[in-house]
């Protein structure tokens, strides 16, 4: 009889075990969970999604290759095939002594290099923008440049490194050609630009309500407008 | 002989006590995980599946190896060109309804890559998506809105997996209709910024451009593509 205890016993523990392997096998089933951080990845590890609060959020990965990129957001980043991140949505908020400082969006990267088109909020003390963006981005990969960041800093501090950041700062270049949205001065707005980022066609209702369509020039002064 | 065996029996009484309580010990622990929240640092996963209860599916993401095909009131079709990571979401009924995928391949032509996040009418494709594309160092990226037929795209799901012949294609013809882009608004492949107005055709029929060299017009179409009449007036 102590016997048949010992075998029922020892077959439940079997069962248990035989149920945490297959566990590991089959997809496990959670009513809810907190996580800290989530990597959705390819089974050689190439991250394709990440899930993180602020704390444990990635720097910028390029190429499989983590560069230190300092962010205040949570949010959530995509990679493509070759472990390069390519885009994310990240939010921000903070109600500290010069007020309201927020930031929200949601991007895209063109390919290897820097966001080309998103949706962003932001706020500055009551100053608030939200709009549709598009960019237009340098042809040239972006991880040299952020090889030669990680260069520059190892510089010791002086002019030839202030020239260096400087220099480097030009390679991030890039053009805003398309705006739709709310400015900071509570003006609606959608905006063109040429490939400089300068607004050649405005179409704009302001804070008091005054509708307008502008050309512009390369100087920024209106040449036509409807209605005259 | 006598003493030995009474040692083994308190040894084995004590293993069995042991035993029992890591049992009961491991049943609490497994009752507990189930009701209680889990709590990770951080993990690694290739596939994640938030479902209702009864298993409806209502987000996945995942990885390009595990990503679903086309799933549509429960069941999954094969998708036709769909070779990406990301996100998914689902409406109540177990049907796709959007999605955030990312893409890049590299082939003699060039590299293709692409970024999407689109959001489906019911029961049809995207209406409307924020998308990023590049082909042979060409770049699109825009905001697009589409107009899309009303009956459910169920049915040309199922004329996709007939045999190939007069049916299939008679099918896949009448099913191909009713899909225009309505608006557009960002950049095109050929450098212009622009704001592209749509009839339910799909032709534009105002248009505002700011090309590559600069220049910025305002412009109406006819339905056969034809301006008539354009700013600034000349």
């Amino acid at each position: 009889m102590r016997l048949s205890a010992l075998s029922a016993v020892l077959v439940a523990l079997l069962i248990l075990s035989l149920a945490a392997f297959m566990q590991g096998q089959h997809k496990p089933h959670f009513g809810e969970i907190d996580v800290e951080r989530m990597n959705v990845v390819e089974k050689d590890g190439t991250p394709r999604l990440i899930f993180s609060n602020k704390a444990r959020f990635p720097g910028l990965i390029l190429h499989g290759k983590e560069y230190p990129h300092p962010r205040n957001s949570a949010g959530i980043l995509w990679f493509n095939e070759e472990g390069t991140e390519n885009g994310g949505l990240g939010a921000e908020g903070r109600n500290g002594p010069d007020g309201v400082d927020a930031d929200a969006g949601l991007l895209f990267d063109q390919y290897d290099q820097d966001q080309t088109i998103g949706l962003m909020y932001t706020d500055r003390d009551g100053r608030r923008s939200a709009a549709l963006h598009v960019w237009d981005r340098p042809d040239v990969p972006i991880q040299p440049v952020m090889e030669r960041l990680v260069a520059i800093r190892k510089m010791p501090d002086g002019p030839e490194k202030t020239r260096a950041m400087a220099e480097v700062g030009k390679s991030l270049g890039g053009a805003k050609r398309f705006f739709a949205g709310r400015t900071p001065d509570r003006a609606a707005m959608v905006a063109l630009s040429d490939p400089q980022g300068r607004p050649r066609l405005r179409l704009t209702v302001d804070s008091l309500g005054a509708a307008r369509l502008e050309f512009l020039d390369e100087n920024g002064k209106v040449t036509s407008s409807v209605p005259k | 002989m006598d003493n030995t065996l009474r040692r083994d029996v308190r040894l084995l009484k004590g293993y069995a006590l042991v035993t029992s309580a890591a049992l009961v010990i491991l049943l609490l622990g497994a009752f507990r995980q189930s009701q209680q929240r889990q709590r990770f640092g951080e993990i690694d996963v290739e596939r994640v599946n938030i479902v209702e209860k009864d298993g409806t599916p209502r987000l996945i993401f995942s990885n390009k190896a595990r990503f679903p095909g086309i799933i549509v009131h429960g069941k999954e079709y094969p998708h036709p060109s769909r070779k990406t990571a990301g996100m998914l979401w689902f409406n109540e009924e177990g049907t796709e309804n959007g999605g955030l995928t990312t893409n890049v391949q590299h082939d003699s032509s060039g590299t293709t890559a692409s970024g999407l996040i689109t959001f489906d009418q019911y029961d049809q494709d995207q209406t409307v998506a924020l998308r990023y594309d590049e082909h042979g160092g060409r770049r699109s990226a825009g905001l697009q809105v589409w107009d899309r037929p009303n009956y459910p795209i169920g049915r040309i799901l199922d004329a996709l997996s007939l045999p190939d012949g007069p049916d299939k294609t008679r099918r896949l013809q009448e099913f191909g209709k009713g899909n225009a882009t309505r608006l557009y608004a960002g950049k095109t492949r050929d450098r212009a910024a622009v704001l592209q107005l749509s009839d339910p055709q799909g032709r534009i029929r105002l248009r505002m451009t700011v090309d590559s060299a600069g220049a910025a017009r305002v412009e109406f179409l006819d339905e056969n593509g034809k301006i008539t009449s354009s700013l600034p007036s000349r």
